[in-house]
């Protein structure tokens, strides 16, 4: 019961009566399909059926793999940048401003520090499957207004002029993306906010932003499956590139890291000294 | 006034959080150094091995690997590197970007303007955060840029290889990069201390509107990543680099910049920045 009345606290307050979730979902998704918009109209009409996975594609690609070299200089995906770090920024306060202000008082009354780290992992949970249904249904809106085809196909050609790759780079199973592997940079976005969370526990708040900052864009610019903004990048998935990497484990390590900083953290919360904090 | 500002300064440069950001960056551009220097060292290996086997005493592909793109600013495709110009907002925020939201909220602020007067407060608060923050940048490149140039000649770019130091005949500076490449890695010290100090200030703008300290430190942040959004959709009609993210960086990442967009940058953020600083320092009332 206390648990169900503390979550429901931290849902109305930390997700529905959050200014930052919507407005910052709404800016993101709105400016990125009008670039997109704006990126289409350049291009020839020759180029056949623009669908809503392209829209998808175009805002969750991220960016080819990245070799190394004096001659090739490495720019990181604003897109992909923008959408990951205005997600973590969203779930960095909420649970410290939280535990500084009435949540001690709640830890107090509660008598039981695990069912407000439970909550807190909740309601992260909560808030990026809401920040990531706005954009989704942002995106979905446009496609319906530019009567593009709700489907889950992507146009080569798009892809290719998008994310500057060359026929051969690409994956001879790209007819056949199963649909779930749209869903896995949300679940792998999931386990880095949870990541950050535990994080936090452990160095300041700020800090651990930095480090899981250091993180994403090092996950941009190395391809290695235990990076792990790699999973969160369409573009680097195995069904559409050679060599990349395989999505499906990623969803189970996303998982594996969501179950271990969700026990490290309340491990670490149980002796957590919340007067100091 | 002076009392004041030696005091400001002394609190933001003697405090804990401006030593781990020099630190920090210092160590993400380490890793930039480890990578050029074993790729030189390679390069080296390779030209001896080739000297011995023609016989020459002289190659002149030496200029290919040189200090002035071996250093952190001076190459662009390195981890250290793009992790250091990619986190820098966040590490001039953090050492004294709080500052003037924390004593905001406790109220210290009520104490140090009654001995001191407003204006007075608030120009010190501002000039110790831009110091702060200009300092926090520059301090981590001229690190590497001695550590670098410790192991790797400083020879002088020599234009046939333009391609390895990725900086061509329209890029910004161009000319004193071949012919001066001191007074060129000097002038972008210069260029980055000063936009990195106006950027550290950015979070005390924030602070004005915003009660919450670490939102202060991360609006420096949240900012430059939205301009370098628009940038990257204005790159597409015009080829000119207006994103303070890429162009601070002594080796351009993609276009060039020009004097002009960096004037009309640093007076935007000095009337960003000053503007309500000063407006407070005449108006605000701190009861």
């Amino acid at each position: 019961m206390k648990f169900i009345k503390l979550l429901c606290f931290d849902i109305k307050n930390g997700i529905l009566r959050n200014k930052f979730l919507f407005i910052s979902a709404l800016a993101v998704s709105i400016s990125f399909v009008f670039d997109f918009s704006v990126r289409i109209s350049h291009i020839n009409n020759d180029w056949g059926n623009y669908y809503l996975g392209d829209v998808i594609m175009y805002v969750y690609g991220g960016i080819k793999e990245y070799i190394p070299s004096r001659e090739e200089r490495f720019a990181f995906p604003a897109i992909w940048t923008i959408l990951m770090i205005t997600q973590m920024i969203g779930t960095l306060n909420y649970p410290y401003d939280n535990l500084n202000s009435f949540g001690k008082q709640i830890l107090i009354r509660a008598n039981n520090r695990s069912i407000w780290w439970i909550s807190k992992c909740v309601w992260n949970i909560f808030y990026s499957v809401f920040y990531h249904m706005i954009i989704w249904c942002v995106i979905l809106l446009f496609c319906v207004i530019f009567d593009y085809e709700i489907k889950l196909d992507i146009n080569t050609d798009l892809l290719m002029r998008f994310f500057d790759l060359r026929e051969t780079d690409l994956s001879v199973e790209m007819i056949n993306i199963p649909i779930y592997i749209f869903a896995v940079p949300i679940i792998m976005s999931l386990a880095v906010n949870l990541i950050e969370m535990t994080l936090s526990l452990f160095i300041r708040n700020i800090f651990s932003f930095l480090v899981m900052s250091c993180l994403m864009i090092s996950s941009a610019y190395i391809m290695n499956f235990f990076m792990i903004g790699n999973c969160e990048m369409l573009i680097r998935n195995d069904y559409i590139l050679k060599n990349g990497i395989n999505f499906e484990c990623g969803a189970i390590f996303a998982f594996i890291l969501i179950i271990l900083s969700f026990v490290i953290g309340a491990v670490k919360f149980n002796k957590y000294d919340i007067i100091n904090s | 006034m002076k009392n004041l500002l030696y005091i400001e300064l002394r609190k933001s440069l003697k405090n804990k959080f401006f030593i781990f950001s020099v630190a920090f960056g210092f160590v993400i551009s380490f890793f930039s150094f480890l990578y050029n220097f074993e790729l030189y060292r390679n390069e080296m290996e390779e030209i001896i091995l080739f000297a011995a086997e023609f016989e020459r005493e002289y190659n002149p592909h030496l200029g290919i690997s040189t200090l002035y793109n071996s250093w952190v600013g001076g190459e662009a495709s390195t981890l250290g590197s793009t992790v250091f110009f990619f986190i820098f907002p966040l590490l001039i925020a953090i050492p004294y970007g709080w500052s003037y939201c924390s004593e905001m909220k406790s109220g210290y602020v009520k104490n140090v303007v009654i001995r001191s007067g407003r204006m007075k407060y608030f120009l010190s608060k501002y000039i110790a955060t831009f110091i702060s923050g200009g300092l926090a940048m520059m301090i981590p490149l001229i690190m590497n840029l001695l550590l670098t140039a410790s192991f790797i000649p400083a020879y002088k770019p020599d234009v046939r290889y333009m391609q390895y130091y990725g900086i061509f005949s329209n890029t910004f500076m161009s000319e004193i990069f071949y012919q001066h490449p001191n007074l060129y890695v000097f002038i972008y010290l210069l260029i980055d201390f000063f936009f990195c100090g106006l950027i550290a200030c950015l979070s005390c703008t924030a602070a004005n509107i915003i009660k919450s300290k670490v939102v202060a430190i991360l609006s420096p942040f949240g900012a430059l990543l939205a301009l370098n959004y628009i940038a990257d959709i204005y790159r597409h009609d015009h080829n000119m680099e207006i994103s303070p993210m890429n162009f601070l960086r002594p080796c351009p990442v993609s276009d060039s910049t020009t004097w002009i967009v960096i004037l009309i940058e640093i007076v935007a953020l000095i009337l960003i920045t000053l503007l309500p600083m000063i407006i407070r320092g005449k108006k605000h009332e701190i009861y």
